[in-house]
């Protein structure tokens, strides 16, 4: 088993570049950005900005942008994920612990996760970690739920049953042309994180931006380890990080309507895993190594007022070194190498034949190489063909959105045999419904069938992979209503609600099952998953400096394995799937020093498929507060934040046996010239 | 189980003393030669690797009660840690191999802790991983996955001499004197190992090295002192295959056992070795089933089974030679695994549950022996 644990820890994600949501007024002057709360969560006012409205969506989305980034305090972007309801995730502990989401129970590897609109793939474990995205950038996060209402996009996006898109900041430029941003956070447990953010405008049509970070952390923070009898007090071992990230964007306009964009990433590090704490045993020598790479650009131009088009090319490498070390390995080390690549492109076409009808056809094309130092490895080549119809149409009252998404993949091996070909198709539909003109209450209801293919991992690992695996599919229903208005008078401030009752199956899903001496992977799941998400944001002005902003959901998931009526796990909640989970947070802006609270609480759930005792791990409630003020020196503005993460210093896991760090501290300092 | 060992003890006891005073002293004012009876039995589950919740369960295979976690029980609540391997009772002790934790726990035989042992290599810092035992004589002996056997001085509680032998050695056993060792490599796939390091027992001195099938794992002794080694083959092209092994000159002899794939096996009384065969269909699904081995014709006896009880996912097989119970362990890896009792004419005697995951082995714990007071 040791060795699928290794796998897990392949891969590595990639960035990829911004393609669609080009905001119209990319170069313009600055605009003073609206530290209070935003407005322009009523109906009309969402054009501009490309924000969705999460009320208007005919499936669910969620939104957190820059303004409420900055109003939270959240410095990663896990953080910030946390806080939106029916996402679970799964966190290995500390800066270099792996973190992946998973939306509805569904399992991360149903959650498609975009930056700046392109998907970021790992072919060999098929989930992205997104801990290695650097939150300072960051200008939106997108998650959705099924199929969102933006249909003009590369297919891939909508072959997931769920995205999280991350979009990253563009520039803004004041008289001079020339932006820097440095910053410094500093944080317990030996955590050091510089950043550098340079932007400059070339002429009224290009700008271009280069930004670097570094992040160096010991991760050794306390936990308490218990053998049942007496605590143990002890630090985290090898759970130190080194990553050295750096981007260059270049944007610009060509001609009337073209707009360009290219991307060229790179990320080394090196980290530790501490690995499950395992009792009387506190040995952990495991390493992993990173290099990424990728170039993408990409280009987007309309033919008049009814077609457009958008393409993309990408290219990414992804490198990556295990090593152990113990004298159980004949060499007394084990070193495994992985590298992936990836080449990507995709075209997609927009006609607009009337108002408020959209029809768009989505073509990708992607070619994945495996390549590793593990024994008989078969050095795996996968081409996918991914087509995508869809339709909208948006009415006053009524919007209706529907696709239709071909995969079609194909395999070669220079070892033993390939997968079989693959085609399967998907279909999702959705509808959103104002039934009262004077109240912007909607009701929503969608259907969304999705597959994920088995990753390099699940096919051809050694010994585990198997070849004959068909895709695990996952159909989706939701039911929702939402509301946003006013709260009295207009100026005193807003609600908007969203609730929404699902039911999702999962049906093959892909398990390794053991089998006496060895481990394979099979279709053998049935997951049945009844779940409601609620949402409430609010915000309130006290006065003409003062604003409250609140925000708030809740979780539930009854998420229970179906797979044998005979089996003692019939109807047990499926592994870390909590009941019931939520998130609140307050932030009162003022002209003093900006606080904010979040508690986000998780309830019981399971390690095991088997719900007794054993297998238990307690719910918690983790609290943090931030609190930031900004200043201005001549032309120099600077930030000053701090933030006090865990401050009850609650002991709990995420994952069984990966403990999290109790109370730490943070403080940043932002300057901009 | 407290009151249930004492209980056994007494009525042991009373065997002990029926048996005594029936002979008249046959030993001549030397100490008495007591029978050894089974006083009870250890199912030890191994858990699930990573979760820290190895357990053992005590069975009354008289009454066929259960107590479930005797270890933490006895023990104000202590975890046994992570990934059981073996367990082994030796006089009034029980020793326990938690291979993931990486230590030796010894305990009496209620379960309570006397001793943990923890063993290092020479120049290294961190803790071998205990894997399988064997006694002999006053020791016991005990292998590290690491590359080492052990010999566990039963006074002192200590490893009082560690030799380096193969890679990840797994099952270990005496025959004619000898020490052998099935040295695996099953981390160095698919370069598995292919040897047995021969050990004297006293010394602990490396005295030969023989060569066998891929991947040696299963040990066992007969009556007359031959040793059978299972070879698991590399899970794929080349099948597993039972030699033995003459230790008057370290000879090997692969048996044909009419297209078997053996895996567990376990010495039963007189010439019997039992036997369980598995193999995998095209889904990769277990077909396993249970066999007598007769040792002194070497070849299959018949099956072991003849109830018509269907045991599906064996994880282990013990046996009890002085009750004649056959012990196989399954497991599904998610739920508790199950122990089927077989008696000595293949009938199902009783099958319960194990209270824990992945039963690696049942322990017959014995009174009686004069071993290590």
């Amino acid at each position: 088993m040791q060795n699928s644990f290794r796998a897990f820890f392949k891969g590595v994600t990639s960035f990829a570049v911004a393609l669609f949501l080009l905001p119209a007024p990319l170069f313009a002057q600055n605009k003073e950005r609206d530290t209070v709360v935003v407005r322009h969560l009523e109906e009309s006012r969402i054009t501009s900005t490309a924000k969705p409205s999460p009320t208007l969506q005919s499936a669910p989305v969620q939104v957190v942008d820059r303004t409420a980034i900055e109003r939270l305090g959240v410095q990663e972007l896990h953080e910030a994920v946390k806080n939106l309801a029916g996402v679970n995730i799964r966190d290995y502990g500390g800066i270099g612990g792996i973190k992946t989401v998973s939306i509805r129970s569904l399992g991360a590897q149903h959650t498609g996760v975009s930056y700046d609109g392109i998907a970021v793939s790992d072919i060999q474990s098929g989930q992205v970690d997104i801990g290695r995205f650097s939150l300072d950038n960051v200008e939106m996060i997108t998650l959705s739920i099924g199929q969102s209402d933006e249909i003009f996009k590369s297919a891939r996006m909508f072959a997931s049953a769920g995205t999280l898109n991350i979009t990253s900041s563009r520039p803004v430029f004041e008289e001079c042309g020339t932006n820097v941003t440095a910053r410094m956070k500093v944080g317990s447990f030996g955590t050091y994180n510089p950043s550098l953010l340079l932007e400059q405008r070339i002429g009224s049509r290009w700008a271009l931006g280069a930004n670097a970070d570094w992040v160096t952390s010991k991760g050794d923070y306390p936990i308490i380890i218990h053998d049942g009898r007496e605590p143990e007090h002890l630090l985290r071992k090898n759970s130190d990080v080194n990553t050295l990230r750096a981007e260059i964007n270049l944007w610009g306009f060509i001609g009337a309507s073209g707009k360009f964009s290219l991307k060229a990433s790179g990320l080394s590090g090196e980290r530790g895993l501490p690995g499950s704490v395992v009792l009387y045993n506190q040995d952990a020598f495991e390493r992993l190594w990173d290099k990424n790479g990728f170039v993408q650009a990409s280009y987007n131009t309309a033919f008049g007022e009814k077609w457009d088009l958008k393409g993309v090319l990408k290219y990414n490498y992804a490198w990556s070194k295990y090593y152990d070390e113990s004298q159980r390995y004949p060499l007394g080390f084990v070193e495994d190498l992985y590298t992936q690549q990836e080449y990507y492109g995709s075209i997609a076409t927009r006609f607009k034949p009337v108002k408020g009808v959209e029809l768009t056809f989505a073509q990708d094309l992607s070619y994945n190489i495996l390549d590793s130092t593990i024994p008989e490895s078969p050095f795996p080549e996968r081409s996918t063909l991914l087509t995508t119809l869809a339709g909208k149409y948006q009415g006053a009252s009524v919007t209706v959105v529907a696709s239709l998404t071909n995969t079609y993949i194909t395999e070669k091996v220079q070892k033993g045999t390939p997968a079989p070909d693959r085609n399967n198709l998907s279909p999702a539909l959705s509808i959103s419904w104002k039934p009262f003109k004077a109240t912007n209450l909607r009701i929503r209801a969608s259907y969304k069938m999705g597959y994920r293919a088995p990753t390099f991992n699940d096919l051809y690992y050694l010994r585990v992979g198997n070849t004959n695996l068909r895709p695990e599919r996952a159909d989706q229903y939701n039911l929702g209503v939402t509301w946003s208005g006013a709260l009295g008078k207009e100026e005193f401030g807003w609600l908007t609600a969203t609730l929404d009752g699902y039911y999702n199956s999962v049906e093959d899903k892909i398990v390794a099952r053991p089998t006496l001496f060895i481990w394979k992977m099979m279709n053998v799941g049935k997951v049945q998953i009844a779940g409601a998400d609620l949402s409430l944001a609010s915000g309130i002005h006290l006065g003409s400096d003062h604003t409250l902003a609140i925000s708030t959901n809740a979780s539930y998931q009854y998420a229970v394995d179906i797979s044998d009526p005979e089996s003692a796990t019939w109807r047990h909640q499926i592994p870390y799937t909590p009941r019931i989970s939520g998130a609140a947070n307050l932030a009162w802006s003022n002209p003093w020093v900006n606080l904010s609270y979040i508690i986000s609480f998780v309830g019981k759930k399971y390690a095991l498929p088997l719900n007794v005792e054993r297998n238990l791990i307690k719910g918690y409630a983790e609290q943090s507060i931030s609190a930031y003020r900004d200043f201005n020196l001549r032309r120099v503005s600077f930030r000053l934040q701090g933030e006090i993460i865990n401050f009850t210093n609650k002991m709990y896991d995420i994952i069984q046996y990966y403990p999290m760090p109790g109370r730490n501290f943070r403080l940043t300092l932002k300057i901009k010239i | 189980m407290k009151r249930t060992l004492l209980r056994l003890a007494i009525i042991a006891g009373a065997v002990v003393i029926m048996s005594s005073s029936s002979c008249l002293d046959p030993n001549n004012g030397k100490e008495p030669e007591i029978p050894l009876v089974t006083i009870g039995t250890y199912v030890l589950n191994s858990g699930n690797f990573g979760s820290n919740d190895a357990n053992f369960t005590a069975y009354n295979p008289y009454t066929k009660e259960l107590n479930y976690n005797i270890f933490e029980r006895s023990n104000a609540g202590k975890k046994l840690g992570d990934t059981a391997q073996d367990m082994i009772a030796f006089g009034s002790k029980i020793y326990i191999a938690v291979y993931n934790s990486g230590v030796i726990f010894v305990t009496d035989l209620e379960g309570k802790v006397i001793k943990e042992i923890r063993t290092k290599a020479k120049g290294s810092s961190a803790n071998l991983s205990p894997r399988y035992f064997t006694t002999w004589e006053n020791s016991v002996y005990v292998t590290f996955y690491e590359g080492y056997a052990g010999k566990i001085d039963t006074t002192s509680l200590t490893v009082s001499a560690l030799t380096k032998v193969g890679d990840n050695p797994e099952q270990i056993k005496i025959a004619g004197e000898k020490l052998y060792v099935a040295n695996s490599g099953g981390m160095n796939y698919p370069n598995y190992g292919k040897t047995l390091s021969v050990l004297n027992p006293v010394t602990m001195d490396v005295m030969n090295e023989v060569k066998v099938a891929d991947n040696p794992v299963f040990l066992e002794s007969d009556s007359k002192g031959h040793l059978y080694v299972v070879s698991m083959g590399n899970y794929n092209d080349v099948p597993s295959c039972l030699q033995v092994v003459n230790p008057n000159n370290d000879s090997v002899q692969k048996l044909d056992l009419g297209g078997l794939t053996p895996s567990f096996i376990a010495r039963g009384p007189g010439n019997a070795l039992y036997l369980v065969s598995s193999s995998y269909d095209a889904n990769w699904k277990l077909i396993a089933d249970y066999y007598i081995f007769d040792t002194s014709k070497k070849e299959i006896y018949g099956k072991l089974i003849k109830d018509g009880t269907l045991i599906e996912n064996p994880y282990s097989l013990s046996a009890d030679t002085l009750l004649t119970l056959i012990y196989i362990g399954t497991s599904d890896y998610v739920t508790n695994g199950q122990m089927y009792v077989i008696d000595a004419f293949g009938h199902m005697y009783h099958a319960f549950d194990t209270g824990g995951l992945n039963p690696i082995t049942a322990c017959p714990v014995t009174a009686g022996s004069q071993k290590d007071k």
